[in-house]
């Protein structure tokens, strides 16, 4: 079965989190676990996901694009004043 | 006190100062182009908790810096200075070509190099450089991950809410709550740093003993100097950006600085030293990935990752360099 490219950066974000136990000091090493283990809780939610959408050709059954429902109509409204920042998001369509 | 230990401050404060001017943009960048708040508006409310920080916060980070980084007795006035001198420079090189390098990670390699070029290898101390590197990688992806998990938090509790323009206009104000709690992570974390420099500088000119906590003074100008850097920085945004920002979602501006702001409450708590652009960055990959991986702008996820590689040992070997003519002439 093929996996989407989400989930496995998540598996791929899990699997540097672990890697990094080691050189953590104790105290800390909880941070590195539970990043490893929320990473790897949404790969496995993500390719579930996936499965459920291939399944059935669309998107399961409740899911809405959060573009659609967070659409912000004020803001869209004034793009045309738009320009990137050092870490905005994808710039305007032209 | 003696005029060069006076100078090494105002050295010290001026980088405090160019970090707030630096790093106002993420300070206040998803709250202006959400127009959540006007520039002049989010300049002053980011300066504002910045300064306010010392109330919340201890002084943890800038025990580390002070004390867990290199070994008290090599620490001099040539060290200190030498090891800031290496941090502005690569900061302002690593400006010019474009790297979204860490100030504090800068500071970190900075005094790492100058003592080095001192006393040799033996004057750093190990285990606080191994916490700094960890978190250097760790943050990030904390912040990306806490980014994500807000956004899909929101998306559950929401996504049968049809109202969407209540929705937008309950997330622009609540907006305001997470860019004053991401001010306040910068403010206590990047305030540290230098309050960890000036605190090694008194202690090594025999001001204050060595098992001393922060003064208030020097808490004080810390959070002033990152408050004031940050107001001339915003106030820079103002001119050459005015209103012209990428659109960004209330929502995902929200979640993005909820998440920094957990991050770096954390970091500032356990006293590690982290990089506030680095952590913002995770986090605002994080909510942009909730929608799909092409919707981040990896080109400035990848040149992070360069920053992560670069700055500690350019900085390193700057201040290396820079302690060089102080050796031979002091």
């Amino acid at each position: 079965m093929k996996i989407g490219r989400r989930p496995l950066f998540f598996l791929a974000v899990a699997a540097i989190s672990s890697a990094l136990v080691p050189p953590t000091p104790p105290e800390f090493r909880w941070v590195n676990l539970a990043a490893a283990g929320l990473a790897l809780f949404w790969a496995v939610l993500l390719a579930i996901e996936e499965v459920i959408a291939r399944r059935e050709g669309a998107l399961p059954p409740g899911v809405v694009e959060p573009s659609d429902v967070f659409r912000d109509e004020r803001a869209e409204r004034e793009e045309g004043r738009s320009q990137p920042t050092p870490f905005g998001g994808p710039p305007p369509p032209p | 006190m003696d005029i060069a230990v006076v100078f090494i401050i105002a050295v010290a404060l001026g980088f405090d100062f160019f970090n707030g001017f630096h790093d106002a943009a993420n300070s206040i960048a998803t709250v202006v182009s959400t127009r959540v708040l006007t520039p002049r508006l989010a300049v002053a409310w980011a300066a504002f908790f910045n300064f306010a920080a010392f109330i919340i916060f201890g002084t943890a980070v800038a025990d580390t810096i002070a004390k867990d980084v290199v070994n008290q007795d090599v620490l001099s006035n040539g060290v200190i200075f030498a090891g800031l001198i290496g941090a502005i420079a690569w900061d302002i090189l690593t400006w010019y070509a474009g790297l979204p390098t860490s100030s504090s990670h800068a500071l970190v390699g900075g005094m790492a190099g100058a003592a080095v070029a001192s006393s040799g290898w033996a004057s750093l101390i190990g285990s606080g450089l191994q916490t700094i590197a960890v978190f250097i990688v760790l943050s990030p992806i904390v912040g990306f991950l806490l980014g994500f998990s807000i956004m899909v938090g929101v998306f559950w509790i929401f996504h049968r809410y049809r109202n969407v323009n209540a929705l937008n206009k309950g997330f622009r104000r609540m907006q305001l709550v997470s860019a004053a709690a991401f001010s306040l992570g910068h403010g206590a974390n990047d305030a540290q740093k230098t309050m960890g420099i000036i605190l090694a500088l008194l202690i090594a000119n025999s001001i204050v003993p060595p098992d001393s906590d922060v003064p208030l003074w020097v808490v004080l100008s810390a959070h002033t100097a990152i408050g004031v850097g940050t107001l001339f920085g915003g106030w820079r945004i103002v001119h050459t950006m005015g209103s012209k920002i990428t659109k960004l979602h209330p929502v995902q501006g929200m979640s993005a600085e909820m998440a920094a702001a957990i991050t770096l409450f954390f970091t500032s708590h356990a006293g590690i030293p982290v990089s506030t652009t680095h952590t913002i960055t995770g986090a605002i990959v994080g909510t942009g990935t909730t929608q799909r991986l092409s919707a981040v702008r990896w080109g400035v996820a990848g040149r992070v990752v360069w920053a992560w590689i670069l700055t500690i040992p350019g900085a390193f070997i700057v201040a290396w360099l820079a302690y060089l003519p102080i050796r031979v002439f002091g």
